[in-house]
């Protein structure tokens, strides 16, 4: 799957037109010469992509071509903390924010509890991360003052990228709770609890709970995608040194060993929260698992 | 003794298409450790009426108009929320109509089983859980000290069922309610259910109330039948009453749309025409326009007098023979 993909960016980047040297002026041909050389440029594509492979199964995503002296890896291993810590912060706010205004909806249906979420995620649903990104900044950082307009150094300079990156998918999450609860508390198993004499709160978070959540969790696995895709954006609105800003860069400086290694990154990531969706899912829904 | 006395009783849903009358006329008096058999057609509003006893209506758009449901002397209707936690499932437990549908299938039956215990009694987990085995072997559960931690879709209908009913009465509840309880399982499976019913019923002496459109089940279970038609009773009495002697025209069309195996038929008599719809009921007895015997004075605006055909057999129309 991985190597899949590999292979695919390898040979995607290379048939791009341009190359990670170009520049406005042109350099002297000896010098070119030697670059291409360090890095394997002057070789055919075949034997570039063997050594390339034979890198990679060590773990060794190989030099950067735009930034001397440093490894891919190094790269990855510097901003990928920033964007982690990003992308895990927006995903949580989405779900916390998601989950408990559709529950608070779907627990009294009609009402304005259930207006006011439902009004509000349709505004996060519409709105792109360049617009709502801008306005936080606009309305929190500049008006009111409360936090800086960009940057990464104090604790607060996570909370508006946090807000931008997750807000679309509390929206999503927020209706798809809302449903989801809708439609198990109209079930007769919910009924034959009620006739049990159980109480409302025993009934909504341990007979109505399980099944509730269970779109939200589907579409997790989606809106996980969605956060990393997301940060890229949100990065470079928000200047934040993360890896989503470099993959950016890289792809427009043609920047060969960077663009595979965080395609190959991200891929991985995906995988690893797809199946972490999936676990979630069979322990949710016992009927999953016995099948 | 009475244990429970309803008198009165009127449920009506407020819809955008009208007042649906579910429930209009409904009274009876349930006696200790006897069996009351609530007959009707589908939509004559049997589960309406028991549900509005537990305030297991949704509201809106259900109210209860009017009546009275008294409990060894309280009268449910007027109980608060939390009045009613305390006497559903712990004093009065139901069972309802599709087992695959009333277990939640997200909870290990050991939870549903128990949660009541948890919920009305200071029993300890492993009290609750061998509680629980108790009742599942009662109902007759193969393997319950195992099977007491598996998910309902590891159990078959008829199985589930028998767990619906063991999580009834795993309280000892004084009345226990069951809403068509074998309706939804296999002929096979309703004859096992229903063996199982009447056998509990000879061990343990109490109260049942059972709701069928299933005369058969009338037959076998109850002391006292109660027919309903368009949310009234149109008659009451003794079983063997209902059965020989029918005062109402809609319970005799009723029986003699049962087949019979001593006579031969080329086709079962049934009663003509449909259901009335509730939001258009018109003034008169709910069962004219399809009575056979109807008279001018049965579509009039007037009161139906309740005959008596003996002390304890009562039927609500015009024609009926007093006693
Ligand atoms: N939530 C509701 N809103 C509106 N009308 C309702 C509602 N619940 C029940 N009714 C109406 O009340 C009437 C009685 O329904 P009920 O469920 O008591 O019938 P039933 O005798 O139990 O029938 P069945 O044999 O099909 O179970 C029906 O006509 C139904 O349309
Ligand atoms: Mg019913």
């Amino acid at each position: 799957m991985l190597w899949i993909l590999a292979t695919i960016t390898f040979f995607m980047v290379r048939c791009a037109p341009g190359g990670p040297f170009d520049t406005d002026k042109p350099i002297p041909p000896e010098i070119l010469k030697n670059i291409q050389a360090k890095y394997n440029l002057d070789q055919p594509m075949l034997v570039q992509y063997g050594h390339y492979l034979a890198d990679l199964v060590r773990g060794d995503l190989g030099p950067s071509f735009r930034y001397a002296n440093r490894t891919v890896n190094e790269i990855i291993a510097e901003t990928l903390p920033v964007s982690a810590q990003l992308g895990l912060l927006g995903f949580l706010f989405a779900l916390s924010i998601g989950l408990i205004s559709g529950m608070l909806a779907s627990s009294k249906p009609n009402s304005l509890r259930d207006y006011v979420p439902m009004g509000l995620s349709l505004l996060g649903v519409c709105m792109p991360s360049f617009v709502i990104g801008p306005l936080l900044v606009l309305v929190f950082a500049l008006w009111l003052g409360w936090f800086n307009t960009s940057g990464w150094e104090e604790a607060s300079d996570r909370v508006l990228p946090a807000l931008t990156l997750g807000i679309m998918y509390a929206a999503y999450f927020s209706r798809l709770a809302r449903v989801g609860f809708l439609d198990i508390l109209h079930q007769d198993f919910i009924k034959t609890a009620k006739a049990k004499g159980l109480s409302a709160g025993r009934i909504f978070f341990r007979h109505a709970f399980k099944g509730g959540v269970l779109p939200a969790t589907t579409f997790g696995g989606l809106a996980m995608s969605g956060i990393v895709c997301g940060s890229l954006v949100v990065e470079t609105i928000f200047n934040i040194p993360g890896l989503g800003r470099f993959f950016v860069q890289s792809a427009m400086n043609r920047d060969y060993t960077l663009v595979i290694g965080t395609a190959l990154l991200y891929a991985t990531l995906l995988l690893i929260m797809n199946l972490v969706v999936d676990i979630a899912y069979v322990y949710l829904d016992p009927r999953v698992r016995h099948d | 003794m009475a244990v429970l006395d309803v008198k009165n009783l009127k449920t009506y849903f407020y819809t955008r298409e009208g007042v649906v009358k579910a429930v209009d006329d409904f009274s009876f008096t349930l006696e200790m450790g006897m069996t009351l058999g609530i007959v009707g057609e589908s939509g004559s509003g049997k589960s309406v009426s028991v549900c509005s006893l537990l305030g297991l209506i949704p509201k809106p758009p259900g109210r209860i108009v009017a009546g009275q449901a008294l409990y060894r002397g309280n009268d449910l209707l007027q109980m608060s929320e939390s009045q009613l936690r305390r006497v559903r499932g712990k004093k009065i437990a139901m069972i309802f109509q599709d087992p695959m549908t009333s277990l939640n299938p997200y909870l290990r039956i050991a939870t549903q089983l128990t949660e009541v215990l948890a919920m009305h009694t200071d029993m300890t987990a492993s009290q609750r859980l061998a509680r629980g085995i108790e009742c599942m072997n009662l109902v007759g559960i193969p393997n319950a000290a195992s099977r007491i931690h598996d998910y309902p879709h590891q159990f078959s209908g008829g199985m589930r069922q028998r767990v619906m009913i063991a999580m009834a009465l795993i309280t000892d509840p004084d009345i226990l309610i069951a809403d068509e309880p074998t309706t939804a399982l296999d002929v096979t499976i309703q004859a096992q259910i229903l063996d199982l019913l009447v056998d509990l019923q000879r061990k343990i002496r109490m109260s049942v109330i059972i709701i069928t459109h299933d005369l058969g089940v009338i037959a076998r279970l109850s002391d006292r039948v109660l027919i309903m038609y368009a949310g009234n009773k149109v008659e009451e009495g003794a079983a063997d009453d209902i059965f020989y002697r029918p005062q109402h025209p809609y319970t005799q069309g009723l029986l003699r749309s049962l087949p019979r195996l001593d006579v031969e038929h080329e086709e079962l008599p049934s009663i003509a025409g449909s259901p009335p719809d509730l939001v258009l009921l018109k003034q008169g007895c709910v069962f004219a326009p399809r009575c056979p015997q109807r008279q001018a004075v049965c579509v009039e605006d007037r009161p139906i007098p309740i005959k008596r055909a003996s002390s304890q057999h009562t039927a609500k129309c015009h024609w009926s023979a007093d006693a």
